[in-house]
């Protein structure tokens, strides 16, 4: 008889990505059907779905003079654009040329064009990403110096022009950030997280000589653009986050009124922020931006949290962290969030791992043995 | 398996049992790991690492591994399922609509029973399959698949009949009976064969006796009766009065004519009777005979003395509720169910724990464990929708607000979600998506805009299907993205083509693309486009511009010179021109400059000289020079003829 209850289950597949040092991030087109790498060797690699599961290398080209940190894809609207970020103190905008409607299978490999490189930054950036399609091409980096830098291709048919349109500084290292996604641009301006990881012990100090005004021990900061000041100005600094932040991500806003923020601390926090209505703002004599919410804390990694990431609808998050898990969190219909999935690390059996070659063959993921789950019949 | 606190957990999905773990396969070394999200449930795990020390470590890691859930209703043979599914599933939205004007409950049986005929057709064609089938593992698969859609059958057929039918008196019996015997057949085949056989001495056979409790237990006492007059001794006085007590069981039913009152004196006068019958020892002799009048009086130590001969105890709850308490109510049935589980001592199975909690009128409960069915969610979703329509679901937090319709419309939005990622059943997802408003729009507008359009047939669908459920911002995504790709791949015209329906500011960037093509290789893309584009010209002012400029063509081509001649001039003097496109529309005029027929007026002529001596920097030297003498000449003899004219008409 078989099981009534084997309820998710998962396959994986094997990519032997070739990269000649750590890789740092992976990144999906807004399809999904293209993926970019980077890594620590200071090359990029573009792979594309063959469309039966299995992935081709169809680009690879050293982009930066030092390990590149993030990789990330604009919107196909504007064309097949990447924009990587690095050690070596760029950002770096990439066009793919030629017919990119063809089939990459009957073709070879792709070129890609440095189409502009930003070298504003004195030092490392830590993370670029594109904002929302709706405000134009619009480009957003941090670095370690605490400086967030905001580029726009005012045509964006030149991509090789980009003009440094807002310099923030923040006077804290910045690791990380994300733009809302809200496509509301009337009820909800454009908007920014960064996280910090600034140590602790240094970063009090800091905060309490150099930012008097607002004197806040958190790690994330939310700025938002006002229209009519042409200002990007910080409306929020969330104390709940006391530890150095390594990620955060805007879940889509599906039309709500609220935002739910994903940060990747020493644990998994998702954060509520409830825009307050502009009349009621007012306490204490600063104005009050947001309702915020610490909406669940996962503890669970028990270390260190690297990486937070949500699926296209926002329906499912997925955290890893120190304790060599990737963990899957979902939303159940009465807000509470729950985990439905751990990936594990195999322990370590001695045995060097088996070459790897790319397959296109998904296997069944291997349940861990759980007395907890009995098969029935 | 969460049992212990049964009822009392709320609903929170897979939430009672703690989250399954998997390995990843290949004996990765990495210790960190990242994660990235491609489209659906589809990610990505790389090994990471955060120290950025220079020193390469020896045993690098460099493999990707794609995860993606393994989605059952994906598999082919399961397409019909969610097709057809699908179809019921909008005509009971419809259903539901209406029931809020009247009552519609004989519409919900009938599309309740439309569902269930939906699983059956399904199962059977799996058995099919998995008959024909001779590879072991798919083979398995398949069994699997079956196991799992029989008991959705099963359990959609109880629900039905406790929270769906419309019973004549809430009197259960009678249907629960019907339900026992069609799922869990039991020496029927066994009986029909003894039966049509028709020989004394049937009790040769070794499943005899169990045949003949077998049909006491499922009710069916008219088989038991013919059964046991094939007996050898079938004439005997024991097996006269056992046949006796069989025939004279009264039976209720609503249209009799008696009340349950009645008809609950009589049952227990009747039983009463097989009872002193029992005590009287006549039946000593007979031990079977026996085990079928205490089973008749309804004795718990017989029918936990049947108990080991059935697999579960659903076929023996038909005889225990018959010979214990005929009158129960739907609502009554709970205890009947719990006496039947507790007669052996058997390991629970899941479809254990969905029965009982049916039985109890725990639909809460029942949710609960159906969503632990690996269907991925099919069975969860149309049973809560269906029960949420017929008004018999009541979900309370823990704050007793009623969030019935919120555990409803989440199940929907993730089935629909799901559905959405698979190549050809997303627009059926979609489908469950606007249903489901208003977080079901908003996030089929995020999953269609992603949907892969590989050709143009493909985007047309999209955008067709997101104009059928009211996506406007898809539409014009959609567009904006081929637009882009097929400028991108050199397609100007199907760029503009696409422009024009997405009705937005790309239009300006592909016509741009237009001009700037035309100025340098002299070919006009999509010719037939721009004359017929109609209002979607007014998008942006270069195309406006493009159309102008080919409707001069057109003109020009079927020498039309005069209204071409004056379509220029306007757009010479319009200045709308781009800056770059100055010299190919002065050099445009120099043909009708030194045409026979005098094209341009004076005044034109004029106008033409002005705009060339303030762009003097977009026409290089000679050939300024060049329009300037054709001007010139042009000037002179319209001045002269228009002269004439003048005169003419002052004559």
């Amino acid at each position: 008889m078989g099981e009534l209850t084997a309820t998710n289950l998962f396959e994986s597949q094997t990519i032997f990505a070739d990269h000649k040092d750590l890789i740092h991030d992976v990144a999906y087109d807004f399809y999904g059907e293209r993926m970019a790498t980077c890594s620590s060797d200071q090359y990029v690699k573009v792979w594309d779905s063959d469309g039966n599961g299995g992935w081709r290398l169809t680009a690879s080209w050293k982009a930066h003079h030092g390990s590149v940190w993030k990789v990330t894809w604009a919107h196909p609207e504007f064309g097949q654009v990447i924009a990587t970020c690095s050690f070596d103190r760029t950002a770096a905008i990439w066009e793919e040329v030629g017919d990119t409607a063809s089939s990459g299978s009957e073709k070879g490999l792709r070129t890609w064009l440095k189409r502009s490189n930003l070298v504003d930054s004195r030092t490392s950036v830590t993370d670029v990403k594109f904002g929302p399609k709706h405000l134009g091409l619009l480009l957003v980096t941090c670095s370690a110096d605490g400086i967030i830098r905001i580029y726009e291709a005012p045509d964006v048919m030149n991509l090789a022009q980009w003009t440094l349109q807002h310099e923030i500084p923040t006077k804290v290292s910045i690791s990380c950030l994300s733009w809302n996604p809200s496509l509301s641009r009337v009820t909800h301006p454009p908007m920014l997280a960064v996280g910090s990881d600034e140590p602790n012990t240094t970063n009090a100090a800091a905060t309490v000589q150099s930012d008097k005004a607002t004197a806040c021990n958190g790690k994330v900061f939310i700025y938002e653009y006002s229209e009519t000041s042409r200002r990007w100005t910080r409306t929020d600094c969330l104390a709940s986050v006391q530890e150095p932040v390594n990620d955060l991500a805007f879940a889509p806003n599906l039309g709500r009124s609220f935002h739910l923020l994903a940060v990747a601390t020493k644990d998994v926090r998702i954060i509520k922020l409830e825009p307050i209505a502009e009349s009621s703002g007012a306490n204490n004599g600063a104005m009050v931006r947001f309702k915020v919410e610490v909406v669940a804390a996962f503890e669970e990694h028990y270390s260190c949290v690297w990486r937070v990431g949500w699926n296209v609808t926002g329906t499912l998050l997925a955290s890893s962290g120190d304790d060599c898990c990737v963990r899957l969190w979902k939303m159940q219909y009465l807000n509470q969030w729950k985990c439905v999935a751990v990936f594990k690390n195999e322990p370590a059996t001695g045995d060097s791992p088996p070459l790897c070659r790319p397959s296109t063959t998904y296997t069944r993921l291997a349940a861990m043995a759980n007395p907890a789950h009995m098969p029935f019949h | 398996m969460n049992t212990s606190n049964f009822g009392l957990e709320p609903l929170r999905g897979k939430a009672s049992a703690p989250a399954k773990t998997f390995i990843l396969p290949d004996k990765c070394v990495s210790k960190h790991f990242g994660c990235a999200w491609g489209q659906g449930n589809k990610f990505t795990i790389y090994p990471r690492s955060q120290t950025v020390n220079k020193s390469t470590p020896k045993a690098l890691d460099n493999r990707l591994f794609n995860v993606r859930q393994d989605v059952l209703l994906f598999t082919p043979i399961l397409r019909k399922l969610v097709n057809e599914s699908n179809g019921t599933f909008l005509s009971l939205q419809k259903a539901a609509e209406a029931s809020k004007t009247n009552d519609n409950q004989v519409e919900f049986l009938k599309l309740s029973r439309q569902f269930r005929s939906i699983i059956r057709v399904c199962t059977e064609g799996l058995q099919e399959a998995a008959s024909k089938e001779e590879d072991g593992l798919a083979k398995n698969s398949l069994q699997s698949y079956i196991t799992i859609f029989y008991s959705i059958e099963c359990i959609w057929h109880l629900c039905e009949i406790l929270f769906i039918d419309n019973i004549p008196g809430d009197i259960v019996l009678p249907y629960l009976l019907e339900w026992v015997r069609f799922h869990f057949p039991c020496h029927e085949q066994t009986a029909a064969g003894l039966l049509e056989a028709c020989e004394r001495g049937s009790e040769e056979n070794a499943e005899y006796w169990d045949t003949v409790v077998g049909m006491v237990v499922q009710g069916r006492v008219d088989v038991a009766r013919a059964l046991l007059k094939l007996h050898s001794a079938g004439e005997s006085n024991e097996f006269k009065l056992v046949d006796n007590s069989l025939r004279s069981m009264p039976v209720y039913s609503v249209y009799g004519g008696i009340s349950t009152g009645e008809f609950t004196i009589s049952w227990k006068h009747w039983q009463a009777e097989c009872r002193s019958k029992l005590s009287s020892r006549v039946l000593a002799s007979q031990p079977n005979l026996e085990l079928i009048m205490r089973i008749i009086i309804g004795d718990y130590t017989a029918f936990e003395s049947i108990r080991s001969k059935y697999s579960s105890w659903f076929d023996i709850l038909g005889g225990w509720v018959l010979f214990t308490a005929p009158w129960s109510r739907r609502h009554e049935l709970g205890a009947a169910a719990a006496a039947c589980a507790g007669m052996a001592p058997a390991p629970r199975s899941h479809l254990d724990d969905m029965v009982r909690a049916l039985l109890e009128g725990d639909l809460h409960q029942v949710i609960h464990e159906v969503q632990q069915i690996s269907d991925n969610g099919w069975f969860a979703t149309h049973l809560t929708d269906i029960l949420y329509h017929c008004g018999k679901l009541k979900v309370l937090d823990k704050h007793q607000t009623n969030v019935t319709s919120r555990l409803r419309d989440s199940l929907i939005l993730e089935y629909g979600s799901l559905l959405m990622e698979h190549k050809s059943l997303w627009s059926v997802g979609l489908s469950y998506l606007a249903s489901c408003p208003p977080e079901g729009p908003r996030r089929a507008e995020l999953l269609l805009e992603r949907m892969p359009v590989e050709t143009e047939a493909k985007a047309m669908r999209v955008i067709a299907e997101a104009k059928k459920h009211g996506l406007t911002s898809v539409v014009s995504s959609v567009s904006r993205c081929v637009c882009a790709r097929a400028q991108a791949g050199g397609r100007l015209g199907g760029a503009l083509c696409w422009a024009a329906r997405a009705l937005v500011a790309g239009a300006a960037r592909a016509a741009r693309a237009c001009l700037t093509q035309y100025a340098a290789r002299a070919a006009l893309p999509a010719q037939d486009l721009l004359l017929t584009a109609g209002s979607a010209m007014l998008l942006s002012d270069t195309l406006l511009f493009l159309g102008k400029y080919c409707d001069f063509h057109r003109l020009y081509k079927s020498r039309e010179f005069k209204k071409a001649g004056q379509l220029l001039v306007s757009l010479i003097t319009s200045k709308i021109a781009p800056d770059y496109f100055w010299e190919t529309l002065l050099l445009d005029t120099l043909p009708l400059l030194e045409s026979d027929e005098p094209v341009f007026t004076s005044n034109d002529t004029y106008e033409i000289m002005l705009c060339l001596e303030l762009r003097s920097s977009s026409l290089e030297g000679e050939k300024a020079d060049l329009m300037r003498l054709a001007l010139a000449r042009n000037l002179a003899r319209t001045s002269l003829a228009e002269g004439d004219g003048t005169d003419e008409g002052g004559q």
